[in-house]
């Protein structure tokens, strides 16, 4: 949803030209927030926040919702020029609000002349997002058909990744036979699709699912070429899950249906070369404020990552501390 | 991905309210009402003035000098709905003078203000006090905001209803809110009753919906079983209009874009959200 004005062509190229842009994530940025550990942006960028909350944001805003998440204009002595929470703006408004911004932004320079000069390089972070030997897919999903006056959030585009481990190529190519020969996907890789990736993404992001919840996860592969290097395979599952009933869920909170595709292994490197699939599905339930408990048809499509972007983050509960370890191995309870 | 749920503080700034809910006809409500009628709780105001709300509402009384109650309630999970009740003097203006001043007064300092025309509809438990509708949305700090108000005019009085809303959860409220104005009841010295031929030879019309953001992205076609695979896929992908905000070259290390912001003299823009915003939606 919030993505619908950063895609205006106008306000693109005004951020191109006057910012320098960073995108973050509050578990990152924020680690008081999910209880880990601080790093040295997290140390510098917390005052701004802070500042920009007070300066910038409603009053008792930040008291009420604890989180650093929104927009900010911020020099790099860490003046703050304009926080903005949300992101429902014409893209005219928009572009106003930064062009005031900038316009304090550049009177602060002159007053303080922060002005161009040479500095040294920072200790350089550990990269969040991918590590070379990961392969990475990018996820969208749909809800499709859209219901009769479907708000801006419905008619969003839902993103994320899947990440898929060398542990997991090694056991396909260990596990698959000749061509035509069908056998279980890895129940990992399988469990991952599952719990953490076939949920409504759109608009109301959906929880995942708990390793009891998983009600079926029938997952095949079939091999379809066998080249020297490269191995394709076809797959087909078919999967529901339902959470119980809880304090965080007073909903029925459900998400069933099937996925077709196929993918390519790179067999020295151990990448996935290439990946395509289709995912059709029912999705019940949310848990933010955006989500209505009611029953989405979502559609989904899965191909390899070719934008550099989408090796530069986590999966979205990947990058949640609760869930970061059990992404990586997953289990079913079935 | 937003996580916030900012209603709360609208509900803090903004005194009355509603959502737009674009429904064609009032009274099959009543059949709600009635079905529900235990749910229900009354409420009687000093003037006169009585309705119906939901009894797991909280309503404050009087909170200022001519808003009769403030109910508040959760007509569903996470979703969070404000509607207040008023009794104006009404200047001697007619329906649409008050309401244009009105919004005038309400909008002031709102951004994306976009108002519905005034829709003539017939409300309370007699189905004969004749009222205008209105859907209002506008956005505060950036998050749509969607309104819809009831004017009755009355003896030098306007009872004006409004419930507040974002517009994401406006379905969720529509029940309680038929609920509200289709139990209203006014002694006649307050709000004389519409003549019966003039009910009786009113046709409801749908009462318009504003919205106060632009378009989103692109509307699909359900893939269809007879599409090839790749088709399928393509179905779904992101159309280019749907990635520009990738052509921002975002830098995802905020204190190397710390250094290159001094370097070459440009404040930085960040945005943040719940997980890296260039992955989840």
């Amino acid at each position: 949803m919030s993505r619908a004005l950063l895609n205006n062509e106008s306000v693109v190229k005004f951020i191109k030209e006057n910012f320098i842009p960073v995108s973050g994530a509050v578990e990152h940025l924020q680690p008081s927030r999910y209880g880990t550990a601080e790093s040295d942006a997290s140390k510098w960028f917390g005052p701004v926040a802070k500042r920009a909350l007070k300066d910038y944001a409603p009053a008792g805003f930040f008291k009420q919702f604890g989180s650093y998440q929104g927009m900010y204009v911020a020099g790099p002595d860490g003046t703050p020029f304009e926080y903005k929470i949300g992101l429902a703006y014409d893209p005219e408004e928009f572009i106003e609000i930064l062009q005031s911004a900038l316009m304090k932004s550049r009177s602060a320079q002159s007053a303080r002349a922060w002005l161009p000069k040479s500095v040294s390089l920072p200790t350089k972070e550990a990269p969040p997002g991918a590590n070379s030997s990961t392969s990475v897919v990018q996820v969208y999903s749909r809800i499709c058909p859209l219901p009769a006056n479907a708000t801006l959030a419905e008619r969003s585009l839902g993103r994320d990744v899947m990440w898929i481990f060398p542990a997991e190529i090694d056991e396909i190519l260990s596990v698959a036979g000749q061509p035509g020969v069908t056998v279980k996907m890895p129940q990992t890789l399988v469990a991952r699709m599952v719990r953490f990736q076939l949920l409504n993404h759109v608009g109301n992001i959906m929880h995942p699912f708990s390793e009891k919840d998983v009600r079926r996860a029938d997952f095949k592969m079939t091999t379809m070429e066998s080249g020297d290097r490269i191995r394709t395979f076809a797959f087909q599952g078919s999967y529901a899950s339902q959470a119980p009933i809880s304090r965080d869920n007073d909903t029925p909170y459900n998400m069933e249906g099937t996925i077709e595709g196929r993918f390519s292994i790179d067999q020295y490197r151990r990448k996935i070369v290439q990946f395509k699939a289709f995912g059709e599905g029912v999705s019940q339930g949310g848990n933010d404020s955006l989500a209505k408990a009611r029953k989405y048809p979502v559609v989904f499509a899965m191909s390899e990552a070719t934008h550099a972007s989408s090796r530069a983050m986590k999966p979205f509960w990947a990058a949640i501390p609760l869930w970061e370890q059990v992404y990586e191995r997953p289990k079913i309870l079935m | 991905m937003n996580h916030l749920n900012p209603l709360p503080y609208y509900l803090v700034l903004i005194s009355i309210l509603v959502t737009g809910t674009g429904f064609s006809t009032i009274k099959p409500t009543l059949a709600f009402e009635a079905d529900r009628a235990a749910d229900l709780a009354d409420f009687n105001d000093a003037s006169g003035i009585r309705l119906k709300y939901p009894r797991g509402w909280s309503i404050k009384r009087k909170p200022d000098r001519d808003t009769l109650a403030k109910f508040s309630g959760k007509p569903a999970p996470n979703v969070e709905a404000e509607i207040t009740v008023s009794l104006i003097d009404d200047g001697g203006l007619k329906s649409e003078d008050f309401a244009r001043m009105f919004g005038d007064l309400m909008f002031a300092k709102l951004s994306g203000v976009r108002k519905s025309p005034l829709q003539n509809v017939y409300v309370g438990a007699s189905g004969r006090l004749s009222g205008r509708m209105q859907t209002v949305s506008f956005t505060m700090h950036g998050m749509p905001v969607y309104q819809e108000y009831l004017f009755v005019p009355g003896r030098n009085k306007m009872l004006v209803v409004a419930l507040t809303i974002q517009n994401w959860q406006r379905t969720a409220v529509e029940g309680a809110w038929k609920v509200f104005i289709n139990s209203i009841d006014a002694p006649e010295t307050i709000i004389p009753p519409a003549p019966l031929t003039e009910v009786a030879a009113f046709k409801a019309q749908a009462i318009p919906t504003v919205c106060n953001t632009y378009p989103a992205s692109c509307v699909i076609k359900r893939p269809t079983k007879s599409m090839t695979l790749d088709q399928k896929i393509n179905a779904v992908l992101p159309r280019t209009e749907e990635e520009r905000f990738l052509q921002i070259p975002w830098q995802t290390d905020l204190l190397s874009a710390r250094m290159q912001s001094e370097c070459i003299g440009k404040p930085m823009f960040i945005w943040i959200m719940d997980g890296n915003v260039l992955g989840a939606t």
